[in-house]
């Protein structure tokens, strides 16, 4: 078997550089370093094996784990002994960036950041929070339970295991959960309710968002969770339609949809599962929060008028903290007759069980594999060969379902630092900078974070007005999905090529970071800024602005080159001929950075 | 320095480029330009006995009579056999009787799945997955609309424009990529923010030279990026986006400006789509009725659904009519599923795994029902060359129908769907 990932932790040593990477002996940003017009020289053709010079290398594994470029110095540093860079990971993979990349991964997966489904109304103990708080506070709990299971080394079993959840203030006050006021802004507590523990399955979150409707007894759930953690579609299977053979001819939905040969196929693996999730509100009733409170109503008169001890406690579920969750309904399949709980034939009696079941399945390794392989190499999950994810999971499991493992050794697979694959098989070549990649990217060397006010002028009195939003990061009035992100309502897959919307939007992101880093780093002092160190706002002497030319070249693509090289020619001609045609260079450094922010090196890469 | 392109030059050599991207753009004489098409996505799952398959003479299909019998009707407007309501659905009324004689029904199509994703995928794209595959609006406008600044507008984020992306431009819910063609539109900056938004754009003299420089880096990084077929479809795809980014930077005030932050109408939508088709800025437009469809609690909510989305759609054929477009633009009507014959618990309606469509425009023979669906609602056989019913035929299947309609735009439908019978149905 060609098999393109390797197994070990130290993968083989990485090829000869293809690239001339000509670095000079210092480590810093020097100016007689910046001054060698020999250090640097244009990007040549790729090494004949195709595989990635060692600081490239460097770029697209800290891109994938962190969000960012390494800095310069690093990939100097690699560039002088290729062979650091699996400490170099092991470093990344500890870092704070590696975590939030792991919540990017796994909502691919899970699809819980539904920033365009409605959230919970400002009102009661959240009249003080805007809607874009509740969001990120709500939403991003299933995520950030995994990636604190993940930065802590905890086997990611624990993911459908763990016996404790993530919280947010704001979370624990629309859920009615212990928060520590004192800790940290997202701490480990869990449910008043009873519900079973069962790492993110006990997650309201996923629940909110998929919701079961009518007759759909929690099947929509059930698929939801057999394809986000065992990638298996069952929706994808065909309901097979001969002539009239898909009809009813009497009894209920539910008595057909176990009796009909039509339905078995996917009803005997189906409703077993979604019987697991009866505790769960069938659907959390959002909408009726926000029409009790514009009736004018309230939630106190509201509690005189409801019988808290009914099975359906009208007031609990619309007034925070609201019941998501009722022990006393998790039987319910039985009364309709629907099958008991099992996952693929394995009975189980709670979500503790499902979890339990779910971790022991030879599918979810493999299928974990694949989620990570897909979200690297940017391909489909289902598009990741058999054998390849099989491999991989047998490591997986043999590491101890450690996903920093998992993580490393995909992204120090020799196929990971290709640009060129020995035979084709839809992994490799040119990847595409994410739009949460590259909204990190652009904080990360320019300091500007994209916030405006989503709802200005159209939000008055009302109880979801997002206020301030991260466009970058945002689907309901920023970019995110524009610039290939998934939006988890309609968006369900991330787009991984260059699109016309994905370099407009780069576009304007780019010029709005350059114009805040110009401004901001000429109104400071120079020890203060963030890019424009080498020159002044009036700085047109071409020796000097060159210089900064190159230092931006590093600090923004992470790339050495010659003050006298090709890259630098052009870009000196670019601030040359805006200092022509404004006598302004302050606006010409403005449109050299948004070029840098727009380089096709930093799109593809 | 040598001779410095224009930026019509610039352009046009980038086109060139854009031209050998991953779809091959045929060569178009202007007076012979493929049917134009709108696509117009009934999201959630309509239920057809509300309208264009009445069902109320069976007993064992609970149409929309069965929450209220006093004003339903079945009445045929130009040869079609409709439910009607004056009262709850006039605007459906209004439609058909102003535009039933030019509307092709097309009852029982198999979509053969339940869940909204899968049964999407199937109608829009004709595959059972998404592996390698797009949407018609995005094929039609990826195969014809290479000399226009985009090939589609995706005026909804339900589209699948798959390998295609980059000859397609999504909006965003509210349309925020009117913020991005126009640096220059204000966007307001959060509370405490020290700056104001723009807080740089570029004029255009600095924008060509901008344009120049990233040409000039493209060159480097295609000679730097290997061969394999990923990365050239990348690079390729990357520089059709830059191209059509440009053409589009220019036609910005086409899209008009609803403001940032807000949501549009399916009034706006239908009036942006014929207004980009006429304005020659793309050859597709995808849209959707701006409504959730997926009525599994109270199905009476249909009658409103469809009131409200025929009262746009007849504001979007009126147009085409009123500014000639309607013989040269095929619209295509279409929901990934309908609904169950019986309501569940809640008086909602669950998933059916069929479906229908309506055609209007772009040379349909209009007055007419293709195909059917028998007293269970579930799909009769056809004789896939005239869409007629044939007891000796099979019922239409999702792909065969997405072939059909790949034909009536002058797509080949062997390069996208091999091996499917595509389904003629007595279109003209």
């Amino acid at each position: 078997m060609d098999c393109i990932i390797g197994t070990s932790p130290h993968m083989q040593p990485p090829g000869p550089s293809p690239r001339r990477w000509r670095a000079g002996g210092a480590t810093g940003v020097s100016l007689a370093f910046l001054l060698c017009a020999a250090c640097g020289s244009e990007v040549e053709d790729v090494a004949p094996d195709g595989r990635l010079s060692p600081p490239e290398r460097a770029i697209r594994i800290s891109v994938a784990l962190r969000g960012h470029r390494p800095d310069l110095e690093t990939t100097e540093r690699v560039e002088r002994d290729p062979e650091i860079l699996p400490d170099l990971v092991d470093a990344w993979l500890e870092s704070p960036d590696f975590g939030r990349v792991m919540r990017d991964l796994h909502n691919d997966t899970l699809l819980v950041r539904a920033d365009t489904d409605t959230q919970y109304p400002q009102a009661g103990v959240l009249a003080d929070y805007s809607t874009a708080q509740i969001h990120a506070a709500t939403s991003e709990a299933p995520l950030r339970l995994i990636e604190d299971i993940i930065m802590s080394d905890q086997p990611y079993t624990r993911v459908v295991t763990a016996d404790y959840a993530m919280f947010h203030e704001i979370g624990a006050l629309v859920y009615g959960v212990p928060y520590d006021p004192d800790g940290p802004e997202w701490q480990a507590s869990w449910w008043n309710d009873g519900r079973p523990r069962a790492g993110v399955l006990s997650s309201s979150e996923i629940y909110k968002r998929y919701v079961s409707n009518g007759e759909n007894h929690n099947r929509r759930r059930a698929a939801h969770i057999a394809e986000a953690l065992l990638c298996d579609s069952i929706p994808e299977r065909d309901i097979i339609a001969v002539g009239s053979v898909f009809s009813f001819s009497g009894g209920t939905v539910t008595d057909r949809v176990q009796t009909d040969s039509m339905c078995l196929g996917c009803h005997t693996t189906l409703d077993p599962l979604a019987a697991f999730f009866w505790g769960f509100q069938e659907h959390f009733k959002v909408y009726r929060m926000y029409d009790l409170h514009a009736s004018g109503i309230g939630c106190e008169e509201a509690a005189a008028l409801t019988d808290e001890t009914s099975e359906h406690a009208f007031v609990t579920d619309l007034c925070y903290p609201i019941t998501t969750y009722r022990p006393a309904n998790e039987d319910r399949w039985s009364e309709l007759g629907l099958p008991a709980p099992a996952l693929y034939g394995r009975p189980g009696a709670d979500l503790s069980d499902l979890g339990r079941l779910i971790a022991e399945d030879p599918r979810f390794p493999v299928c974990t594999a694949r989620n990570f392989l897909g979200y690297f190499h940017q391909v489909r999950p289902s598009e990741v060969p058999s054998e390849v994810a099989e491999s991989l999971g047998r490591g997986f499991v043999e590491s101890g379902y450690s996903a920093k493992w998992l993580a490393r050794t995909i992204v120090l697979g020799d196929r990971f630092g290709r640009v060129e694959p020995e035979r084709e098989q839809g992994l490799v070549g040119l990847l595409t900078v994410t739009s949460q990649s590259y909204a990190q990217q652009v904080e990360h060397t320019t300091g500007f974070r994209w916030m405006a006010v989503g709802d200005p002028g159209v939000c008055v009195e009302q109880l979801n007005c997002w206020g301030a939003v991260d466009l970058g990061r945002s689907n309901v009035f920023g970019y995110n999905g524009l610039m290939g992100g998934v939006d988890a309502m309609a968006l369900m897959e991330p787009t991984h090529t260059p699109t016309p919307s994905k370099v407009l939007a780069m576009g304007r992101f780019a010029s709005e970071a350059a114009g805040f880093v110009v401004d901001s780093d000429f109104s400071a002092d120079p020890s203060e800024r963030r890019l424009l160190t080498h020159v002044e706002a009036d700085t047109r002497d071409e020796l000097e602005v060159r210089v900064q030319l190159t230092a931006l070249y590093g600090d923004i693509l992470s790339q050495r080159v010659a003050v006298h090289g090709p890259e630098v020619d052009r870009l000196w001609d670019l601030f040359d001929g805006s200092v022509a045609r404004h006598d302004h260079p302050a606006e010409a450094w403005k449109l050299v950075i948004s070029a840098l922010l727009q380089h096709p090196q930093l799109v593809l890469y | 320095m040598g001779h410095r392109s224009t930026r019509r030059e610039l352009l046009s050599r980038m086109g060139a480029v854009a031209a050998l991207a991953s779809v091959p753009l045929p060569s178009i004489a202007v007076d012979a330009r493929p049917k134009r098409l709108i696509y117009v996505f009934v999201s959630g799952g309509w239920d057809i006995t509300y309208c264009m398959d009445p069902k109320g003479h069976v007993p064992a299909i609970e149409g929309p009579e069965w929450d209220g019998p006093e004003d339903e009707r079945e009445e045929t407007i130009g040869s079609i056999p409709l439910a009607l309501n004056d009262v709850r659905r006039g605007q459906v009324t209004a439609f058909f009787e102003r535009w039933g004689p030019r509307v092709a029904v097309v009852n029982g199509i198999v979509v053969g799945t339940l869940g909204h994703p899968n049964a999407r995928v199937r109608m829009l794209t004709g595959t059972r997955n998404r592996n390698g595959a797009a949407d018609l609006a995005a094929i039609a406008g990826a195969t014809h609309g290479g000399d226009l600044p985009i090939g589609t507008l995706n005026l909804s984020s339900l589209a699948i424009p798959g390998p295609l992306a980059a000859h397609t431009l999504g909006m965003g819910p509210r349309w925020q990529a009117t913020s991005v063609m126009d640096e220059h539109t204000p966007i307001p900056p959060a509370p405490g923010a020290t700056l104001d938004m723009p807080a740089y754009a570029p004029d255009d003299a600095d924008r060509d030279a901008l344009i120049r420089w990233r040409e000039a880096e493209l060159d480097v990084l295609r000679a730097g990026a290997g061969r394999s077929e990923r990365s050239v479809s990348r690079i390729s795809d990357l520089a059709s986006s830059l191209v059509r980014s440009e053409r589009l930077r220019g036609r910005s005030e086409a899209f008009g400006q609803p403001g940032f932050g807000l949501y549009p109408s399916i009034l706006d939508t239908a009036l942006l789509a014929v207004d980009v088709l006429q304005q020659g800025i793309c050859q597709s437009v995808f849209m959707d009725t701006g409504f959730s469809w997926d009525s599994h609690t109270l199905n009476v909510v249909q009658h409103k659904l469809y009131n409200r989305t025929f009262g746009g759609l007849s504001v979007l054929v009126d147009e085409l009519q009123r500014r000639k477009m309607l013989d040269e633009t095929l619209v295509v009507i279409a929901s990934e599923m309908t609904r169950m014959p019986e309501h569940n618990g809640q008086e909602g309606k669950d998933h059916w795994p069929y479906t229908s469509a309506l055609l209007i425009g772009g040379g349909t023979v209009g007055g007419q029902v293709l195909g059917g669906t028998d007293d269970l609602l579930t799909p009769r056989p056809i004789d896939h060359e005239t869409g007629q019913l044939d007891p000796q035929g099979s019922p239409l299947a999702f792909d065969s129908f997405q072939a059909g309609l790949m034909e009536r735009l002058d797509i080949d439908p062997g390069r996208w769907l091999p091996g499917v019978r595509p389904w003629r149905g007595g279109l003209g």
